[in-house]
């Protein structure tokens, strides 16, 4: 194939697969049960999550006991089933697992508690429950970190960045590595 | 077909399959690394989503969070944040908005889209600022792009394009309560819900209802009869079938009234009838978005809508306009240092309309007419664009161009070009040319306008001594601009950005009026015996008038003018601590007009718009119960806004104190206009409203939200 056509042959083939995605939707709509999949901004949220534990250190008390890292959640969101969906992988040789709250003041074994945008009502409680304990809070709810919360994850220029409260995440004994400071728009 | 062609075609098919269903493995955001996962766009109306700092055009984003500490209750108000644009209050519901030029009531060089909607109206080129509207709460942001976009957007996106898009449902979920009252409101509601369907998507359901109250006539006889009611009630729902699709459909109707103080045209003396006369409006759409995610991040949007909605409008005429849109956009980003964007859109709008008379008294002169009482438009174009990487993370070259075919028009080439430097993380300094074009509205190709000159015109040197009309015929065709841009944008500190930009704007064939005296008529002709050598208009000028004497001035819409602008406008930002945040803006405008014709006079005043303007604001966040925003803007005189009208320039203040009583549970004050007494933000350029002041408003809010 002369190099030329290249770029052709490559949209060729992409509008053919248009087509058959196309076709393949209209028969999945038609026929079976859609697929429950959260939306694209939920699982890049979820995603982010998982990469920013890999910087966060926990006091020694809290992880030598643990092969694993649990990831608490309260309340119901699409970024909340995308992390449920995420169970079992592995961050620095921990296995993630997730945990959804049953009640608010649960977060015993907690090394992070993602809160839902819907359950702005409990926040607070929550947040004052998990206070004594070394628990890593976030949240994409508005301004959670106004609110006591440590990591708030921001729409922005339709991108998700993420804000740390310093001073909370250092009252809760967490270490935040230098990588996430970087990335972050810190608040003190 | 022979069965190894068969077999040929199945396995083809099969890998085809493959192809699409490699994009449904686990999670495939899991591969990347921190950086990257931040690096990721969720997702746009626009062609193609980028972030501020590192786009090749001069936008300013106004976020949820803006309106809200602004207080604003409707577009314009929000749009008061944006700088660079100029945003003129004329009555309690008609506002002038412009950007990088000529501004009116009509003004007709800016194109907005409410969620990929164009709401600019082909009837009378411009947007009806009363009828675009929505739960403030529920706007995500607002997309304010200075100069050309018609390269992405079409036709219309001359100055400017202000792209409008709410919360996507899913960010809308549980209960909203927002209501207002005030001194220029009695009572503002907005209400929405959002819930979710398990496993399929989000919904949120709407409903705003409102009546302000009038402002004051400039003239000092008071209430300018002008209040503005309105009920809006709509839906959305965000699906997302599987991973790879996102739904969109939405919805909305709306009705209400619109009251202006009207100087009414009579031929009879008084010839200027100040009336209070009431629009009645009401319209609504459906609209419908599906955008494919493909293998290796390629992605394919099909987007259709159909948008309805009614004026009567005493004076002028009673119009319906129906629109249906489809546009297709696929991206490309399979090929190295290539992000290309091809699209095709097709438009119909079906205009119908007669002239209204509800609520006049007799002997009214109709404002506009037109010679038709329906018409059907046609458009449709393609577009292609690519972002090329030169150097990558370096230099980055956009090149890409429109082809627009409006109705009877020949094709149009609308392309673009724009660069784009990085050279560190800190820093962007860009440069572009394009063109783009205002395609002829409805009054331009097939009306006529009868408008009342003002006392102040004269003839061959001598003032009015009847009623003088001018009857200005539409024949044109489209307006043209090639612009010229350099920006400039530096992070100059942690916190602290600032946003330049420098532009000149070569103007052609645009919209005049032509006339001269010699077609001058004095109506009705009675004949009487005049001097030999007296023009045909010399009746009117007896010293004893005839019964029914007026003047008719015939003119005709041609596309004579030429016309440059330039400007310069800067933006900072400075986020000093958690607390405060200060954004300060100048711009500075000027433009000039020449012609080679005689005779001819622009429709487009280059002083509608004022040389500078500047503002101040200062967001103040003490703890996270309490808001305070100060915002001090100064606007600029308006030396002729048309036929020598002007307006004062004028300094003054908002400011908005808000307090969380509970989580969800928001108070706020916000005050507008203060420190200044009523005053005259725009007089409109149809010179048939009332010119009404604006003064200081205080104004109570609650939002509830669960």
């Amino acid at each position: 194939m002369p190099l030329t056509d290249l770029p052709l042959s490559l949209f060729r083939r992409t509008l053919g697969c248009v087509g058959l995605c196309i076709a393949l939707l209209w028969s999945s709509l038609g026929a079976g049960p859609a697929w429950a999949e959260p939306p694209r901004e939920a699982r890049i949220k979820a995603v982010l999550i998982l990469r920013l534990l890999k910087f966060v250190d926990w006091p020694a008390d809290n992880t030598a006991r643990a092969e694993s890292l649990q990831v608490c959640t309260w309340g119901e969101s699409p970024t909340e089933a995308a992390l449920q969906s995420l169970q079992g992988q592995k961050i620095r040789e921990r296995e993630i697992r997730i945990r959804k709250l049953g009640t608010p003041l649960d977060t015993r074994g907690c090394h992070a508690l993602f809160v839902s945008d819907s359950a702005r009502d409990v926040t607070p409680a929550l947040l004052y429950n998990s206070g004594s304990s070394a628990v890593l809070t976030i949240s994409d709810m508005p301004d959670f970190n106004k609110r006591g919360g440590i990591i708030n994850l921001v729409r922005q220029d339709n991108r998700i960045s993420f804000e740390i409260q310093l001073r909370y995440a250092r009252e809760h004994g967490l270490q935040i590595g230098a990588p996430l400071l970087e990335l972050a728009r810190v608040v003190d | 077909m022979k069965p190894y062609q068969i077999k040929a075609y199945i396995a083809a098919l099969l890998s085809l399959l493959q192809v699409c269903a490699s994009a449904e493995e686990p999670e495939p955001f899991l591969a990347l690394a921190l950086q990257e996962v931040l690096e990721l766009e969720i997702t746009s109306v626009s062609k193609k989503p980028q972030t501020v700092s590192r786009s090749a055009a001069a936008v300013f984003v106004i976020t949820g969070d803006d309106i809200r500490r602004a207080g604003a209750q409707n577009i314009p108000d929000a749009l008061r944040l944006a700088p660079g644009l100029h945003v003129a209050q004329i009555s309690a519901n008609a506002w002038a908005v412009s950007a990088r030029g000529p501004n009116g009531r009509f003004a007709n060089k800016l194109l907005v889209m409410i969620d990929g909607r164009t709401v600019y109206s082909p009837m009378f080129s411009g947007v009806a600022w009363d009828v675009q509207d929505t739960v403030m709460a529920d706007i995500e942001r607002i997309e304010v792009i200075r100069g050309p976009g018609a390269s992405l957007w079409g036709a219309n996106a001359v100055n400017g394009v202000i792209n409008i898009i709410t919360k996507s449902a899913v960010s809308t979920q549980g209960t909203l309560i927002d209501a207002s009252t005030g001194t220029t409101t009695q009572g503002q509601m907005s209400i929405r819900h959002g819930g979710q369907w398990e496993g399929l998507g989000h919904w949120r359901l709407y409903g705003k209802a409102f009546e302000n109250n009038a402002l004051t006539l400039a003239n000092g006889q008071g209430h300018a009869m002008d209040a503005w009611k309105q009920q809006r009630l709509g839906w959305r729902a965000d699906l997302n079938p599987n991973a790879q699709d996102a739904v969109t459909i939405q919805s909305e109707i709306y009705q209400g009234t619109s009251g202006e103080s009207a100087l009414l045209n009579r031929l009879l003396p008084p010839s200027n009838l100040l009336q209070g006369t009431t629009q009645a409006v009401s319209g609504g759409h459906l609209l419908a978005r599906w955008q494919r995610d493909l293998p290796s991040n390629n992605s394919v949007t099909l987007q259709t809508y159909f948008d309805h909605s009614e004026r009567d409008w005493p004076a002028h005429p009673f119009m319906r306009l129906d629109t249906f849109d489809a546009d297709l956009q696929y991206r490309h980003r399979a090929i190295d240092k290539h992000d290309i964007v091809l699209g095709a859109s097709w438009r119909q709008n079906q205009e119908s309309f007669h002239a209204s008379t509800t609520g006049l008294p007799d002997g009214i002169v109709q404002y506009d007419t037109f010679g038709i009482d329906r018409l059907k438009t046609r458009m449709w174009s393609v577009m292609a664009q690519d972002d090329i990487s030169l150097i990558p993370e370096l230099l980055t070259l956009t090149l890409g161009s429109k082809f627009e075919k409006y109705d009877n028009d020949s094709l149009k080439p609308l392309p673009n070009a724009r660069l784009m430097w990085t050279p560190n993380d800190d820093q962007t300094l860009w440069a572009s040319a394009s063109k783009a074009i205002r395609t002829p509205s409805l009054i331009d190709s097939h009306g006529t306008i009868r408008a009342l000159l003002p006392p102040e015109f004269t003839i061959n040197g001598s003032g009015l001594p009847r009623p003088g009309f001018v009857e200005v015929l539409g024949r044109t065709t489209s307006e043209q601009l090639w612009a010229y841009e350099l920006g400039w944008k530096q992070r100059l500190a942690p916190g602290l950005t600032l946003d330049t930009t420098a532009y000149y704007n070569d103007y052609s064939q645009l919209r005049a009026g032509s006339f001269s005296t010699n077609s001058t008529q004095c109506l009705p002709f009675y004949n009487v015996p005049l001097p030999t050598g007296s023009p045909p208009f010399a009746e009117c000028y007896l010293p004893v008038p005839l019964p029914n004497q007026y003047l008719l001035l015939p003119a005709t819409l041609t596309n004579d003018f030429k016309g440059h602008s330039y400007g310069l406008e800067a933006w900072l930002d400075w986020q000093a601590s958690r607390q405060h945040r200060w954004q300060a803006n100048v711009t500075r405008y000027a433009m000039s007009l020449n012609t080679a014709a005689s005779n001819v006079y622009s429709w487009d005043s280059p002083d509608s718009s004022p040389k500078w303007t500047g503002s101040l604001r200062w967001s103040y966040t003490p703890d996270a119960r309490t808001e305070l925003d100060v915002m001090a803007r100064h606007v600029g005189a308006l030396r002729d806004v048309l036929f020598g009208q002007s307006v004062p320039n004028y300094t003054t203040l908002d400011m908005r104190w808000a307090w969380y009583s509970a989580p969800g549970v928001q108070w706020s004050v916000t005050g507008r206009n203060l420190m200044t007494s009523r005053h005259l933000e725009f007089v409109s350029e149809a010179s048939d409203v009332a010119h009404t002041l604006v003064g200081p408003s205080v104004i109570l809010g609650l939002r509830l939200q669960y």
